[in-house]
């Protein structure tokens, strides 16, 4: 009897064998097995391609208060090395980074406690991280102190006002993520950005008679036109969130801002029912606790983003893997480390930066 | 202004910088971090701990269908290293390993088209591809086994799993029943029959007119006298269902017949799920409402939970164990227990 060759069989899982070996050796592995484990493998491919790959922004979506748990360092580095060149972040992430940045650091607490009693003690629970409500005050106070520095009645992105921030920090040397953004040219966009203690600092600032402006249309308009300055766009989401959603209509909303909706120099899709060009990003991993079957944006898949026109066809540039980021973003980043021995170019959007 | 010493703010967290570091360096690392993250840091730690407290007696509990996704090896290591005194395991986790030694899992997709899989006798396990027509092959040789055992003879899993891992061995078939027979490691499958196992038996009742019996009542039986026998206990659970109940029951059984304590609850727990607390079952329990029962622990330092998938934690935890751990772990051969 001959064989009729199966089509589905064509590469074999690997199992893992215990031996010393390192991270991404280990991950490299993991990423012949199945499950989750696949994914987180398959994740770290998929960004060695993208940094490798000239033609491709790379943009990373930061949701969620993990900086808290002690990955905002992990951003700095990312930054640092130019593995990503845009970050659109949550206010939390880019607020609580800095308390342990001034020298007030994080404490491992337990989920398991009594709550009330915390109240007393001014702390604040991060399910198993402690803070202090004081010295996150104290953090707030430093915000308004900036904000009262800046212009009345002047229309600030999200993105210039971080990088002001980022700047003023810098000086005082507090190396924050914004701090660190700023010294290497990283823009930062917080589209929510009052939706933090930013918003309680922007209060303080009024009760002394100072009047901020965060303007949300300035954001979509600058975050928008970078669209027309890219060639592909790559997207690194750690959680969901608005960051991740931001991000993905950047790949549909953008062209809104041309008359003719498409951008000459960019190898867009024209969808023809609307006179449109959609422009999916050309490479995109996720790393996320939610699940598609609640219908919501962070846990959804990547192919559901397909009938979006915001995620690109090719399965093999794509990854999803199902993980809280206090283990993913660690192994992952450690992984890069190994792999990749020279800094990645970067790309500078250097008018942001005058 | 003085400053009253806050109570809850002891040990500061550490941020994580990305430098060159060992697989086990960076968990400890991640030990210092919040969230699942610290737990899997912490599950190495409560392990190390437990290897190196020699009155531990350590069972791990080994859910689901994991095997085919390429972690078998990972529990044969532990078993090779006594860094498990025994296993209580799914039927799948140790049938679906033979499958992989004799013909193979494949990578494949969870978006696929179902019933063309069907129609190639493809089985689908999420990402992971077999051929269930040598599946069947897999059936035939445990049948084959099965129908050199006595008839009626009441045998427990661990004595049917025993006779296999001989059987196995003596093939040459690498898997977690030959090594766990290599290494006398005792293996009990609660629900063996919710598995190939139960299709082997069915088959070899209906067409070879064999009575295998296995005794549930003899199993627990023997896992009770495990527990009476042991100083303290230890438990790991990959995943919760059929064996981490069987094993958190120990416990109960233990504490009734001896009678002489409350409670005599493992000593140590870990415990990696994707399962949740809020669903009130038993998979995704906090240790924590295991107390209650007088099942576990109520020192929180010897005890962790991570939910994560295992075929990433176990990987990264296993490692580490095998950076940190230079010696084999003198075993407690329970096998010894059951010797006529």
């Amino acid at each position: 009897m001959f064989e009729i060759k199966n089509p589905y069989f064509t590469e074999e899982v690997k199992p893992i064998e215990v031996k010393e070996k390192t991270i991404s050796q280990l991950l490299k592995e993991m990423s012949d097995t199945g499950f989750q484990g696949r994914k987180l493998g398959e994740a770290i491919d998929v960004w060695e391609r993208m940094i490798k790959d000239k033609d491709v922004t790379i943009i990373m979506g930061f949701a969620g208060s993990m900086s808290t748990t002690g990955q905002w360092k992990i951003i700095k580095w990312l930054m640092e090395n130019h593995f990503i060149d845009v970050l659109v972040s949550t206010g939390a992430n880019i607020s609580e980074d800095i308390v342990d940045a001034m020298g007030y650091p994080y404490w491992k607490g337990s989920h398991n406690v009594n709550d009330a009693d915390l109240l007393k003690y001014d702390i604040n629970r991060y399910y198993d991280v402690f803070g202090s409500d004081v010295e996150y005050t104290e953090m707030i106070n430093l915000t308004r102190d900036f904000i009262l520095t800046l212009k009345e009645n002047h229309s600030y992105s999200s993105r210039e006002f971080l990088y002001l921030f980022g700047k003023w920090l810098s000086e005082k040397n507090i190396k924050s993520i914004v701090a660190t953004a700023a010294e290497n040219k990283v823009p930062v966009f917080c589209p929510a950005i009052v939706d933090s203690t930013y918003g309680d600092a922007c209060l303080l600032a009024k009760a002394k008679g100072f009047n901020l402006i965060l303007d949300q249309a300035q954001d979509f308009r600058e975050f928008m036109g970078l669209a027309g300055k890219v060639k592909d766009v790559g997207v690194i989401y750690i959680g969901g969130g608005v960051p991740k959603d931001f991000i993905q209509l950047l790949a549909v909303s953008s062209p809104y801002l041309k008359e003719d909706k498409e951008f000459e120099k960019r190898d867009g899709i024209l969808r023809e029912s609307m006179g449109e060009h959609y422009y999916p990003h050309k490479y995109a991993i996720q790393i996320t606790t939610d699940s598609p079957q609640w219908g919501g944006l962070s846990g959804c898949t990547f192919k559901e983003a397909v009938s979006w026109g915001k995620i690109t066809k090719e399965e093999k540039d794509r990854v999803i893997c199902y993980c809280d980021a206090t283990i993913g973003l660690p192994i992952i980043a450690h992984a890069l480390n190994e792999r990749i021995k020279t800094k990645r170019q970067g790309k500078i959007f250097s008018e942001f930066f005058k | 202004m003085f400053e009253i010493e806050n109570p809850y703010l002891t040990e500061p967290l550490k941020p994580i910088e990305v430098k060159e570091k060992t697989i086990s360096q960076l968990l400890k690392e991640m030990s210092g971090t919040g969230f699942q993250g610290r737990k899997v840091g912490e599950a190495v730690d409560v392990w190390e701990r437990m290897i190196k407290d020699k009155d531990v007696t350590i069972i791990m509990g080994f859910a689901g269908s994991m095997s085919t996704t390429g972690q078998w090896k990972i529990i044969k290591w532990l078993m090779e290293n006594h860094f498990i005194d025994a296993l209580v395991s799914t039927g799948a986790n140790i049938s679906e390993d033979i499958q992989d030694s004799l013909h193979g899992y494949y990578k494949g997709h969870w978006l696929v088209d179902d019933e063309d899989l069907l129609k190639h006798n493809v089985f689908r396990y999420y990402d992971v591809f077999t051929d269930g027509l040598k599946y069947r092959k897999m059936t035939d040789l445990i049948k084959e086994f099965i129908n050199t055992l006595k008839d009626d003879y009441p045998y427990s899993s661990r004595e049917f799993c025993g006779q296999f891992g001989k059987f196995l061995s003596e093939r040459k078939i690498d898997c977690l029943l030959s090594a766990a027979y290599k290494n006398k490691i005792p293996v009990y499958s609660p629900a063996i029959m919710d598995s190939e196992y139960g299709i082997a038996a069915v088959l070899s009742r209906r067409w070879d007119k064999r009575n295998v019996v296995v005794d549930q009542m003899k199993d627990f039986d023997e896992l009770a006298k495990i527990g009476e026998k042991s100083i303290k206990t230890g438990v790991i659970y990959i995943g919760g269902g059929v064996p981490k109940d069987t094993v958190q029951l120990i416990t109960a059984i233990v504490s009734i017949l001896k009678g002489e304590k409350l409670e005599y609850p493992h000593e140590y727990a870990i415990q990696i799920t994707t399962d949740s607390p809020q669903w009130g079952g038993l998979s995704g329990c906090t240790f924590e409402e295991a107390v209650s029962w007088g099942k576990i622990t109520k020192e929180d330092k010897n005890k962790t939970m991570c939910y994560c998938d295992a075929t990433i934690a176990m990987p990264l935890i296993a490692h580490a164990l095998n950076e940190r751990i230079k010696n084999k772990r003198q075993g407690k051969m329970l096998s010894d227990l059951f010797k006529k």
